[in-house]
């Protein structure tokens, strides 16, 4: 080669084998997709709060459908700095849509009862705003008790709803909203313990656009101790929303509202347990899939020095069956009145449905697990209700330290003596109503943590998760 | 007919001069046709004097000289008759005047007066006329300079009189052409006829003044049955003068007349139905090849031949049946002798057409492919465009559907409507001057049917890159280096990819970067590119030009311009070849600025655009390529391969073993390549500080570089292997061309396909729902796009990363709103609602979109429906999900590859409202409220413009971002109010016909004029220059002899 040539080969030669040692050297750029979708499922899994005002916020409250009649209320908070104005969307079953305005101050709840307004076989409400900070529940007041229950913060195509019972004394009512324009059309199938139901008259239910339907479950199928209900949606999302109640003719009385599950997931966290030796308490586990799933249910207890002294329940629950942990019938392994939260993790990838039932003693408190996990988490009062909150850090991550803010006159505020609280990894931070400043709480942790409520008016108790914030949750990755 | 009978007993023998008796001999009278003639008259005369032929005897006829040739016949030729003509009277007109002095001679011979006749000539003609019993009989004529070239020696002709000259342009006379032969003209240079068949015939056709008189004379004296022979024995030469008397234009323009005239003369009947329409479509494809090339004069001439002889039918059907008086031959029996098939290909295949007209678009190609490696260039050609016919066949015959930025071409009505309008009806509509490529469009719109333009644009560009990468390699080297270019480039995945992918902008870049780079070289006059030495302000304008045409479609190429041009100037300082690269920058500076100019006024709109709009919703994004495949050119379905990594064998061979300018410009090549791949890299690394286009559009300059550099290759081993003993440069030599060969195995796989993967349907197929009881097709109802940049197309704007949204009127794809303009603030505020809704913070996304008009949202998950595939979509599921949460959208199942929600609502474009006082109704209602606005005024008259009836005391709202909109109820002109961004209201107070008009801005008008006169002048430079330099070439006869 002449000496002109060898630098310029070497140049070249060596520009192009550098670039190329450094693009192998690099990490494969991340595909965008697939986190979204991780990110899109975790988020509706469960009601979402958006942090900030970053626009409208709307709330779908699929209501209670019972028949005889119960005070239907909405509870309506606004955690933002600023007064909000609500648009009250009453959908009176199929029969049409009626509006009204809600004013809400900054830091306030306010109550609208639904039944007092309308008188109709179903009421539902889709509760929106043009700013953020609005949020809503629901509670529902009944002869056979009071239950406070999640509005959803968007549709979904599918809900599971794995317990239940149409037991003589029960009333089984899944209200199903569809809050848009077009028409939803619904299959809906019921598992019992002797195979799948698939009730010709729900096969195809078409839910007219801006209305709402109950689906009388007991109607279908009766007489069942349990009984798991399946919303699949060919065409459309809807919002599915389970009321329960025992009149006490039989056992124990009791009233239950709750969404239903949108979607299946290998690990649910149950943060709240039976209080009482007298209140059954039980799993669910709903298997959607097409594969057998391989599932622990694993109580740990709030006892650090026994914190993994329980052995897992291990089940076996088939394809489209469900399988049942009643830990009345295992008082030997978990003695009565020892605080604990349950895990229940699917071994194997097969996402499943997790609710637990606590019952007995008037009490019935019906609901999914928490398949999420977050580093912010809202909790809402409920005038008139007691609240105790459960904070359990699940996951491998270290120690969680926990900082509470309590929304006053000036804003968001360090909650007194409620700064720097640590939860250790596997373990429960239960705090008491008492210990706890009145309106919205903040939870902020180092760590993901799970965050549920339990209200308690009178004899009743109802589990209810707080609201994670968008873009600071994530599926629990639970430490063993 | 047959010869006359000598006035002696037996043929003249070959005697010689001296013992030839004068009387045994026929006489013979010479014509010399002369006009103006040069400094070689002398010798024409002189030639004549000294033929050895006894009774020969010289009339010269004066055509009109200015300069009478008198005094110098009288010099040269004492015994010559002089006949004078005050008129340039045309050489048929000339010869009849001179045969009344022909008296009882049995021949004439007819002559230019720019021939040189060997002393035997007459003599050997008159011989072989009595022995062969011919009619008409022509020497071999050679060149004047240098008699060992040939010049003619007859020509075949085929069907439609085209001739085929039997000896090659330049051919060198080794006595290969030296037998007597039956031909179907002699050329009209010297021809010796008999003196009744010429008075039979009625002498040449008086029409034809100067060219092709030969061709009409040798037809019809075929048909009369006389023989028509070359006699090479006898030699001449012709000195080609008459090339001098007239422009390339009119040589051709009369040879086109010629050949048609003495068609529609000497067929019969029913040849003329079988011919004619034949040479109507070879006419037909002549005049569009020409146009495409951009040689109006051409297409002109040759179209023009049709008119010119059509205007004369009963002049033809006069000469035609006194020729059919004497017919001895049927057509039947002379289309035996013809040529089969058009002579006019065959002559282009074989280099006689246009040989040495050096700026002709076909002629020039041709010339291209011609020379010593001819079978090389044959065979190469061959091969590419059956394998580009063969790849193309089905979007050819059953066109091109409009999947990503094919986009459909509007009619010419339609385009001219939107660049007098000044207005675009994209986003929420806005005054702006027209894009370039609209205003460049206008033309072949105008003259082409719009869907045989739209496939020629998009089909074209893989033949027009391989005629580029031809002609980037014809001054380098052999027409095997030529040929391993275009094989190369033919190789790189990058057309077909943009292709598959719908990518207009990928594939105008891959038919012109190499036209690009031959222009940059040349301009440059980097060697071997610097042979035509324009002057400078030529090389400005055609490379400005250039650059502005391919921005003009493709604003973001501008990214390409800088890379072939920076990196052919880098390319001369690594390679330590410096020269050239000072006028490189000037020239391309100057360019640059010029092709900044002609994009103005539209230049403006795309600064307030943003260079993101510039660059298009196709950016490389971070992470989008690794370097490997931008190497291999893996960007799509053809590059996925590991055989892209053989196309860099080839130019790594040149670069090591090539010497001199072979490896001057292998390193070029490289550099060029490597500046093209830097830069794409650097954008998917997020090094870039602005957008770059789309791996398409930047790796163009790479791919021919590359190939470029591959195809030095070849040379070297033409040119460099030979000094070497055998070694590893020979070994590596073979590998390259063996990686050379086995690269393009991919694209012969796909060319089976017929289709470049392109889809075979599109979404405008199922765009029917849109034409929904509640939807008016009438332009009321706008449409937002948004998903996947790569299957969204037009004036797209970020919404998230990722995601890109863009508003178009109606739901069928057309180019009309392709380019981005500055956005208004209405579209700012419309893309804000859609940001926020896909964020999570709206619910009532329809209502929002509502107000502007936006019927539909449509979210493509590929480039066409299924099952016709296509690209497929990455649409971000997080905006899929927010679509699906919007309280006010209803889904419409439609098809799989596209989700389409229907907006509730939804307010018309323009509609009526109850009042407009307080802002806008239909922003302000609560939410999920039903709307009540009907539509009105829907019927759309001249773009924008629209009518109806409105009643009074309404108030018409109307859906723009521009205020120059009057609506105008019987007479009276009501002004708008602006009621919120993009929202206008008309309160009428007096019922009527209403019509909704849009004011264009003057100054837009003026401007767009301003721009299109820019460009007249501009092309009308280059076009002058061209007329210029072939008016400089030599004599050209274009299917003509000489």
């Amino acid at each position: 080669m002449s000496t002109q040539r060898w630098p310029t080969v070497i140049v070249l030669a060596g520009l192009l084998a550098g670039a190329l040692g450094y693009d192998r050297g690099e990490d494969p750029p991340s595909a965008a997709a697939p986190d979204a979708d991780v990110l899109l499922a975790v988020e509706r899994s469960v009601p979402h709060l958006v942090e900030g005002d970053v626009g409208s916020e709307r709330w779908f409250c699929a209501g209670a459908g019972l028949p005889g009649g119960a005070e239907h209320e909405l509870v309506v908070t606004n955690i933002g700095t600023e007064p909000l104005t609500a648009v009250v969307s009453l959908v009176l079953g199929t029969d049409g849509i009626e509006r009204s305005e809600l004013r809400v101050d900054a830091g306030a709840t306010d109550v609208v009862a639904l039944r007092s307004l309308r008188e109709a076989e179903a009421v539902a409400a889709i509760i929106e705003s043009a700013t953020g900070g609005l949020v809503v529940e629901q509670r529902l007041d009944a002869g056979s008790g009071t239950s406070v229950s999640q509005c959803a913060s968007s549709p979904a195509s599918s809900w599971w709803f794995p317990a239940g019972a149409t037991t003589s004394d029960a009333t089984y009512v899944v209200s199903v909203l569809n809050p848009f324009p077009d028409d939803a059309v619904l299959d809906v199938t019921i598992e019992t313990e002797e195979g799948t139901r698939v009730p010709t008259d729900l096969q195809g239910l078409v839910v007219p656009g801006g209305s709402v339907v109950p689906v009388r479950v007991r109607a279908e199928v009766t007489r069942r101790e349990q009984v798991a209900v399946v919303l699949e949606a060919r065409s459309g999302r809807v919002v599915a929303e389970r009321v329960q109640q025992l009149d006490g003719s039989v056992g124990s009385r009791g009233l239950s509202a709750s969404l239903g599950a949108t979607s299946p997931a290998e690990s649910w966290v149950l943060p709240f347990a039976r209080t009482a030796p007298e209140v059954g308490e039980r799993y669910v586990v709903f298997n959607p899939g097409e594969v057998p799933a391989e599932v622990d249910v694993e109580l740990r207890l709030d006892d650090p020095e026994r914190l993994f002294d329980l052995e897992p329940f291990s089940l076996t629950v088939e394809p489209g069956r469900y399988a049942v942990v009643d830990l009345a019938d295992h008082v030997d392994r978990v003695p009565a009145g020892t605080p604990h939260y349950a895990i229940v993790q699917s071994r194997g990838g097969v996402p499943v449905v997790v609710e637990q039932v606590l019952a007995g003693d008037g009490v019935l408190s019906m609901g999914p697990g928490l398949p999420v996990q977050a580093t912010t988490w809202t909790v809402l009062p409920v005038p008139g209700v007691e609240s105790s909150v459960s904070v359990v850090n699940v996951g491998a991550e270290g120690i969680a330290v926990l900082s509470v803010e309590s929304l006053g006159a000036g804003g968001w505020q360090p909650a007194a003596d409620l700064a720097e609280l640590e939860v250790g990894p596997g373990r429960r931070l239960l705090l008491r109503a008492q210990d706890l400043p009145t309106g919205p709480l903040r939870l902020t942790a180092t760590a993901p943590v799970v965050v549920a409520r339990r209200l308690r008016q009178a004899a009743s108790v109802s589990v209810v998760p707080a609201l994670p914030a968008r873009g600071t949750s994530s599926r629990p990755d639970p430490f063993s | 007919m047959h010869a006359p009978d000598p006035p002696s007993s037996g043929p003249p023998s070959d005697a010689t001069d001296d013992e030839a008796p004068v009387a045994a001999v026929p006489a013979v009278v010479a014509i010399v046709v002369a006009h103006d003639p040069g400094g070689w008259f002398e010798e024409c005369l002189t030639s004549l004097a000294d033929q050895d032929y006894p009774r020969l005897r010289t009339v010269v006829v004066d055509a009109g000289s200015a300069t009478p040739v008198a005094a110098r016949v009288e010099a040269s030729l004492p015994d010559a008759t002089l006949l004078r003509i005050d008129e340039a009277v045309g050489f048929g007109p000339a010869v009849a005047a001179a045969l009344d002095d022909v008296a009882d001679s049995p021949f004439v011979l007819v002559c230019h007066d720019d021939v040189r006749l060997h002393a035997d000539v007459v003599r050997l003609l008159v011989e072989e006329a009595y022995r062969s019993n011919a009619g008409i009989l022509g020497p071999k004529l050679v060149a004047w300079d240098d008699e060992r070239v040939l010049v003619h020696v007859g020509s075949a002709i085929d069907k439609t009189g085209v001739q085929l000259p039997f000896a090659e342009p330049g051919e060198r006379d080794q006595q290969q052409h030296d037998a007597v032969r039956d031909v179907a003209v002699v050329s009209g240079g010297v021809q010796l006829v008999r003196t009744d068949l010429l008075r039979a015939l009625g002498g040449f056709d008086p029409a034809l003044d100067l060219l092709g008189e030969d061709l009409d004379l040798c037809w019809r004296a075929a048909v009369a049955g006389a023989r028509v022979l070359v006699v090479p024995r006898a030699v001449a030469a012709h000195r080609e003068g008459l090339a001098d008397r007239g422009t390339l234009d009119d040589r051709r323009r009369r040879l086109a007349r010629a050949r048609l005239r003495t068609t529609l003369v000497c067929y019969g009947r029913w040849h003329r139905l079988r011919v004619l329409p034949q040479a109507a479509v070879l006419t037909l494809v002549e005049v569009i090849a020409a146009l495409l090339l951009g040689h109006l004069g051409q297409a002109r001439d040759v179209a023009g031949a049709w008119p010119w002889n059509l205007r004369r039918l009963g002049d033809v059907r006069r000469r035609r049946r006194a020729l059919h008086t004497m017919r001895r031959v049927s057509d039947r029996e002379l289309r035996r002798g013809q040529v089969r098939g058009s002579a006019r290909v065959t002559a282009f295949v074989r280099g006689q057409i246009g040989a040495e007209q050096r700026t002709g678009g076909v002629a020039a190609l041709q010339q291209s492919i011609t020379g010593p490696s001819l079978r090389v260039a044959i065979g190469t050609w061959a091969v590419v465009l059956l394998v580009l016919a063969v790849g193309s066949r089905h979007l050819i015959t059953r066109g091109v559907p409009a999947v990503g930025t094919f986009g459909m071409l509007p009619d010419a009505d339609t385009l001219l409507e939107h660049l007098v309008a000044v207005y675009r009806d994209g986003w929420t509509g806005i005054d702006a001057a027209s894009s370039t490529g609209l205003l460049l469009l206008l033309a072949p719109i105008a003259v082409l049917p719009d869907a045989l333009l739209r496939t020629a644009l998009i089909v074209g560009m893989l033949p027009l890159g391989a005629v580029g990468a031809w002609r980037l390699a014809s001054p380098l080297a052999s027409r095997r280096t030529a040929a391993a270019l275009l094989v190369l480039y033919l190789a790189m995945p990058l057309g077909y990819d943009a292709m598959a992918a719908g990518s207009w902008s990928g594939l105008l870049l891959y038919g012109t970067t190499p036209w690009l780079v031959l222009r940059a070289a040349r301009a440059a006059r980097l060697a071997p590119y610097g042979d035509r030495r324009w002057p400078l302000r030529r090389d400005v304008v055609s490379l400005g030009v250039l650059v502005a045409v391919i921005t003009a479609f493709v604003p973001g190429a501008v990214v390409v311009v800088a890379i072939v041009l920076g990196g052919l100037a880098l390319g001369g300082l690594v390679a330590i070849a410096p020269r050239g690269i000072l006028r490189l920058l000037g020239v391309s500076l100057a360019a640059i600025g010029l092709g900044a100019a002609l994009q103005l006024p539209w230049l403006l709109e795309l600064a307030d655009a943003g260079w993101a709009a510039v660059v298009g919703p196709r950016a490389i994004v971070e992470g989008q390529h690794d370097l490997g495949a931008l190497i291999r050119f893996d960007v799509g379905p053809f590059g996925d391969t590991p055989l892209g990594w053989l196309l860099l064998v080839p130019g790594t061979f040149s670069l090591l073993v090539g010497r001199d300018w072979r490896f001057t410009w292998a390193v070029r090549g490289w550099v060029l390549a490597l500046s093209s791949w830097g830069v794409a890299w650097a954008a998917t690394q997020g090094w870039m500080p602005f957008a770059v286009p789309e791996a398409a559009v930047t790796l163009a300059p790479a791919a021919v570089g590359l190939a470029l550099a591959g195809a030095m290759g070849v040379a070297v081993i033409e040119e460099d292997l030979p000094d070497h003993h055998l070694g590893w440069r020979q070994l590596l030599g073979a590998v390259s061309v063996a990686a050379m060969l086995v690269s393009l195995l991919p694209v012969l796989g796909e060319a089976l396909g017929g289709r470049w993967e392109v889809p075979r349907g599109d979404l405008d197929t199922i765009v029917a729902f849109s034409s929904e009881r509640s939807a008016p097709a009438d332009g009321q109802a706008r449409v937002l796009w948004i998903g996947d940049p790569a299957v969204i197309t037009g004036d797209a704007r970020e919404v998230r990363p990722g995601t890109v949204a863009v508003v178009t009127s109606g739901a069928r794809s057309s180019i009309l709103d392709s380019w981005p303009v500055g956005p208004t603030a209405a579209d700012a505020h419309l893309l804000a609602a859609v940001q926020r809704a896909v964020e999570g913070g709206s619910g009532r996304l329809g209502q929002e979109l509502g107000v502007y008009g936006i019927r539909y949202v449509i979210a493509p998950q590929q480039s066409a429906p299924a099952p016709y595939g296509g690209t497929i979509a990455r649409t971000d599921p997080i905006v899929l999900d927010a679509l699906a949460q919007q309280l006010d959208l209803a889904r419409i199942d439609v098809n799989a590859g596209v989700v389409v929600y229907r907006n509730e609502a939804w307010a018309p474009v323009t509609g009526l409202i109850d009042e407009a006082s307080v802002g806008d109704p239909v922003a302000s209602a609560p939410p999920g409220e039903p709307l009540s606005v009907p539509p009105v005024l829907r019927s759309p008259r001249t773009y924008p413009d629209r009518r109806g009836v409105v009643s009074a005391g309404t108030t018409v709202r109307a859906a723009s971002a521009s205020a120059r909109w009057q609506l105008e109820v019987d007479g009276e002109v009501l002004r708008p109010e602006v009621v919120a961004d993009g929202v206008l209201a008309f309160p009428v107070s007096e019922g009527g016909d209403a019509s909704l008009h849009h004011r264009p801005s003057q100054d837009l008008r003026a401007a767009a004029a301003g721009q299109a006169v820019l460009w007249v002048v501009a092309l009308g430079l280059l076009l002058r220059w061209r007329s210029r330099a072939e008016r400089a070439t030599g004599p050209v006869e274009i299917g003509g002899a000489p």
